[in-house]
C-alpha cells in the first residue's frame, strides 16, 4: 500500500482567468489512481489567510473523507492566531472536535510567522496533547508567500523541537529541504536544492538529534532534495528510514507531482535503497504516526 | 423597508449542535424584526483567523444571496493578508470576481493588525477603486481579540481617511464607538462606556471633517453610543442622518436587539425626523450600496 502524506484538493483566486478547470476531490482520485497511491492525507488550504486560494477548510476536507472515507485522511488545520490571537488560547475544545470527526493532523501550517512565535508554541502544545502530528510548510522570511519563518540552519525549529517534546513536527518545503545540506546559504535556502551533497545539513542533524522530527519529502522541494545528488540520496533515505514520509504535495490536475514515487520504486528496484525502507518511507511511518 | 447593514449567520467554536443558527432560523430572526433586507458579513475561518468561530464564507454568503436574492445583500471578505501577506498584493481580480457575483461591499474586516499597517492600506485602496466600502470591526490593541486596531482618539483611523478618499469606511464596535464622547480614556474605550456624554467626540469631528467616513450603528457597541445619553444620542441621529446605518449585528437566534424598538420609538415620538428615520433605516444603504 502507499500513503501520500501531502495533497490538496483547492483552487487558485485566478483559476479561471487562467483558463485552469476547477480542481475537484474526483480529479485527485483520479491522479491518485493512475499513480497507485492507495491512500492519501487532504490538507486544508486557506486556515491561514496568507495564500491566494479560495478556502477549502476543515468541513471541506471531512465531507471529502466522508464520501471516500477508504482513501482520503483527513487532516484540520488552524491558524495560531485563531480564538483571539493570543498566545495563551485554549484549542483543546476546538481540536479535539476535529478529532472526533476523524481528523489525524494538523496542517500544512502556513502562517507567516516566526516558526517559534509563542502563539505558534502555544498551538504545537495544544497539537501535542490531542495526539496531532504537525506539517510545517518552512519559509524563510516575511512579506511575500505563506509559511512559518525560520533563520539559515534552523535556530528556531530547534527550540520548537525541544521546547515541545510531545509534539511531532514533519517538515516540508524550500526552507526545510535546502538544509539538507551543509553548503547551503542565506542565497539558496529559499530554492530547490542542486547538485553535489558534500556533507549532511541541519535537517540530518536534527533528524537524528529530535525523535519528533519527520521529514515529508513531498514536492518539488522533498524532491530535489532527494535527487540532486544521486550518492547521497539513496543513502539518506537508508539512513532516515524512519523518519520519512512519502508525499506528493498534488494541489493541481497538471504538473509531475509522480516523479517522487517513480524514483523511490526505480531506486528499490535496483538495490539503492532496501525494501524495508521502501515500505516504511511510502507505508508504515503514516500508519505509525497517525495510527492507521 | 428596514435595511440592515450588518448580520452573519455563523457558529462560534464550543456551540452545541442543537444550538446551530441555521439560515431558517436566521430569515425567522429576521422577520420577527421586520427586516427585510440584510447586509451579510462573512467572517471566521478561512478569512481572518483571530475569530473563535467556525467559517462563514462569502462563498456561503452568495449561496443565500442565490436563494434569497430580494432580501439579502451581500459582502465579501478578504484579509488584508491575504494573497502572500504583502503590502503591494493585487486584490482587483478577486475583488472584481466577488462585484461579478454580486457583492456590493466587503466586511466585516477583523484581521487584528494595526488599523493602517501597510498592508490594510493597500486593501482598503483596491476597495476604493473596485467601489465596495469596506466595513470595520475597530479594536483598541494588538493580541487578545479580533478586529483592526488603533488608539484612543482614532489617529490611525484618521490617517486611512485621509489617504485612502476613494474608499467608503463604515465604522463598528467598541473602539469605535466609545470615540462619540469627548470625555473617553484609555481606561473605558474598549468596553460599554456608558452615562452623559460630556462632549461630542472624535468620530463626530472625523465625520464632519471626512466625506467617506460613516456608522454602522449594530450591536451593543452601536446601541450604548447612542443610548446612554438620550437627548444627546437624538441630536446625533439628526446632525449625521446622511452617515448613519442601522444594524443589528444578529449572529445568533436568541439574540435580542433593542435598537429595532428604540429607532421606531424615536421617530415616533418625534425625537428624530421622518426624512433621518428613513435615511437611516433604509435611504443612506440603498444610496452606499446601489441598491
Amino acid at each position: 500500500m502507499v500513503i501520500d502524506i501531502h495533497t490538496h484538493v483547492n483552487n487558485r483566486w485566478d483559476h479561471k482567468q487562467r483558463g485552469m478547470k476547477t480542481f475537484t476531490i474526483e480529479w485527485l482520485m483520479e491522479i491518485m489512481d493512475g499513480l497507485g497511491i492507495d491512500r492519501f492525507v487532504i490538507l486544508p488550504i486557506g486556515a491561514s489567510p496568507e495564500t491566494r486560494y479560495f478556502y477549502s477548510g476543515n468541513e471541506c476536507i471531512l465531507e471529502m473523507y466522508r464520501k471516500y472515507p477508504d482513501r482520503v485522511i483527513p487532516f484540520c488545520n488552524i491558524d495560531p492566531r485563531a480564538g483571539s490571537n493570543s498566545e495563551t488560547t485554549d484549542f483543546s475544545w476546538i481540536l479535539n472536535y476535529y478529532k472526533e470527526q476523524g481528523c489525524r493532523g494538523l496542517g500544512e501550517l502556513s502562517a507567516n510567522m516566526y516558526i517559534d512565535d509563542p502563539k505558534y508554541m502555544n498551538l504545537y502544545r495544544y497539537c501535542g496533547k490531542v495526539g496531532f502530528p504537525v506539517i510545517v510548510h518552512l519559509y524563510g522570511r516575511f512579506n511575500g508567500s505563506y509559511g512559518p519563518v525560520d533563520d539559515l540552519h534552523l535556530p528556531r525549529l530547534e527550540r520548537v523541537l525541544r521546547e515541545c517534546p510531545e509534539t511531532v513536527f514533519l517538515g516540508h518545503a524550500y526552507a526545510f529541504w535546502s538544509e539538507i545540506s551543509g553548503a547551503v546559504t542565506e542565497d539558496t535556502r529559499i530554492a530547490y536544492v542542486k547538485g553535489k551533497i558534500h556533507s549532511p545539513g541541519r535537517v540530518c542533524e536534527l533528524l537524528e538529534k529530535y525523535p519528533n522530527l519527520y521529514g515529508d519529502i513531498s514536492a518539488g522541494s522533498g524532491y530535489h532534495a532527494i535527487t540532486s545528488d544521486p550518492e547521497f540520496g539513496p543513502r539518506f533515505l537508508e539512513e532516515f528510514q524512519d523518519k520519512l514520509l512519502f508525499g506528493t504535495d498534488t494541489c493541481h490536475y497538471e504538473g509531475t507531482q509522480g516523479e517522487i514515487l517513480r524514483y523511490l520504486k526505480e531506486t528499490v528496484a535496483k538495490g539503492l535503497i532496501s525494501q524495508n525502507a521502501y515500505t516504511k518511507i511510502t507505508e508504515k511511518n503514516a500508519k505509525k504516526l497517525l495510527q492507521l | 423597508m428596514l435595511i440592515d447593514i450588518h448580520t452573519h449567520i455563523v457558529r462560534m467554536w464550543e456551540e452545541k449542535p442543537e444550538d446551530l443558527f441555521t439560515l431558517g432560523r436566521f430569515i425567522k430572526v429576521m422577520d420577527r424584526l421586520g427586516i427585510e433586507k440584510f447586509v451579510l458579513l462573512p467572517v471566521g475561518m478561512g478569512i481572518s483567523p483571530e475569530i473563535r468561530a467556525f467559517s462563514f464564507t462569502t462563498e456561503d454568503v452568495l449561496r443565500i444571496y442565490s436563494k434569497y436574492p430580494d432580501r439579502a445583500i451581500p459582502f465579501c471578505n478578504v484579509d488584508p493578508r491575504a494573497g502572500s501577506n504583502s503590502d503591494k498584493t493585487d486584490f482587483s481580480w478577486i475583488l472584481n470576481h466577488y462585484k461579478e457575483k454580486g457583492c456590493k461591499g466587503l466586511g466585516e474586516l477583523t484581521a487584528n493588525m494595526n488599523f493602517d499597517d501597510p498592508k490594510c492600506m493597500n486593501l482598503y485602496r483596491h476597495c476604493g477603486k473596485v467601489g465596495f466600502p469596506v466595513l470595520f470591526h475597530l479594536y483598541g490593541r494588538l493580541g487578545g481579540s479580533y478586529g483592526l486596531s488603533d488608539e484612543l482618539h482614532l489617529p490611525r483611523l484618521e490617517r486611512a481617511l485621509v489617504e485612502c478618499p476613494e474608499t467608503v469606511f463604515i465604522g463598528h464596535a467598541f473602539a469605535f464607538w466609545s470615540e462619540i464622547d469627548g470625555g473617553i480614556t484609555d481606561e473605558n474605550r474598549i468596553g460599554y462606556p456608558k452615562g452623559k456624554i460630556s462632549s461630542p467626540g472624535r468620530i463626530c469631528e472625523l465625520m464632519k471633517k471626512y466625506p467617506n467616513l460613516y456608522g454602522d450603528l449594530s450591536a451593543g457597541s452601536g446601541y450604548i453610543a447612542i443610548t446612554r445619553d438620550m437627548e444627546f444620542g437624538y441630536r446625533f441621529l439628526e446632525e449625521f442622518q446622511d452617515r448613519l446605518l442601522f444594524g443589528t449585528d444578529i449572529c445568533h437566534y436568541r439574540q435580542d436587539s433593542e435598537i429595532v424598538p428604540y429607532i421606531h420609538d424615536a421617530l415616533k415620538n418625534g425625537h428624530i425626523s421622518k426624512k433621518a428615520y428613513e435615511k437611516i433605516t433604509e435611504g443612506n444603504a440603498k444610496r452606499l450600496l446601489n441598491l
